[in-house]
């Protein structure tokens, strides 16, 4: 009997610039069951599988779909999680989606950060810089995504804290995102305005393709 | 914050199939969707999920012959894909069934 194929997220970057060096568009479904342990749940992971075109992808998710239809009750099925890895261009799109089988034909994208507390995804520093390298639509300097940050915390949390104290934070939240999260890619780009010689660019893979254009035929 | 969501179109993405070869195909799936619903009753998703995607090795030959897939390209197919995926069948002759190990 095969085992089914985990997708972990140390390996979204591999398999992005694989399918980007094949020009390939591919992809994973991950099937989870109601969760094991409280409150996590990612906890019951069921059953792994890839697909390598939009037909394939639209043919798991459709027997999938038809099956808990048919069993609405005893289907044992709590969600699934969607990546799309899409190379097709030769550069590198990534797409993560939540499905369930109360709403079986549509799905939910899902703005990927691991250092960000799914509980409090909007009040706390890690959602702020999440939220500013969302919105980017190319590689920026650490410290203008900290500048966009800015506004956000003020606004969610800001009374009684300073600006300086605001920018603090979200500096340590921009460097241990960048150290943790595969899907935050940072480079350094080489400059004679900046003291250290160098400007740290910032992007996360999942700003490029917002309209998920890999789903049309 | 509205919840952004994605509708999708299962029903473009299906083969096209003339009336007679979707009857053979859906006589044919039964007994494979019968046995992953075992399949997955008992846990054991891996294995129904092997099962989907040979079941759905049929969509796929379906797209590379001229549509709609007349009864007599269904029947090639299935039949394919019975041999290519090797497709246990309950009976006497395949006694190591999976679906009858997993129920016993």
């Amino acid at each position: 009997m095969a085992s089914g194929v985990k997708i972990e997220e140390h390996q979204f970057r591999v398999t992005l610039d694989h399918s980007a060096a094949h020009f390939r568009l591919m992809g994973g479904i991950q099937w989870y069951g109601p969760s094991a342990i409280e409150n996590m749940p990612q906890s019951n992971l069921l059953d792994g599988r890839l697909w390598y075109s939009t037909e394939e992808f639209h043919d798991a998710l459709g027997s999938m779909w038809r099956y808990c239809q048919e069993h609405p009750d005893t289907h044992g099925l709590d969600h699934a999680l969607i990546y799309a890895f899409d190379g097709r261009a030769g550069t590198i799109k990534f797409h993560a989606y939540l499905w369930k089988p109360e709403t079986g034909d549509t799905m939910q994208p899902l703005d990927y950060g691991r250092a960000v507390d799914p509980l409090d995804r909007y009040n706390s520093y890690p959602g702020c810089i999440l939220d500013a390298l969302l919105a980017q639509n190319k590689a920026v300097k650490a410290s203008t995504v900290v500048k966009r940050a800015l506004p956000l915390a003020v606004k969610r949390f800001g009374a009684g804290a300073s600006d300086e104290t605001h920018t603090v934070l979200l500096h340590n939240a921009l460097k241990t995102m960048m150290q943790t999260e595969p899907l935050i890619f940072s480079r350094d780009d080489p400059s004679n305005y900046s003291p250290t010689g160098r400007f740290t660019m910032v992007e996360h893979l999942g700003i490029y393709d917002k309209d998920a254009t890999w789903l049309s035929k | 914050m509205a919840l952004q969501v994605i509708k999708l179109d299962f029903a473009a993405y299906e083969p096209k199939l003339t009336p007679e070869a979707q009857a053979a195909f859906d006589k044919w799936r039964a007994l494979y969707d019968d046995m992953a619903h075992h399949c997955r009753q008992a846990s054991c998703w891996t294995w129904a999920g092997e099962l989907t995607y040979r079941v759905n090795g049929v969509k796929r030959m379906c797209r590379t012959v001229p549509q709609p897939v007349s009864e007599e390209h269904m029947r090639v197919i299935l039949s394919s894909v019975e041999q290519f995926y090797s497709l246990p069948v309950a009976g006497e002759e395949n006694p190591r069934n999976p679906v009858v190990a997993l129920m016993a």
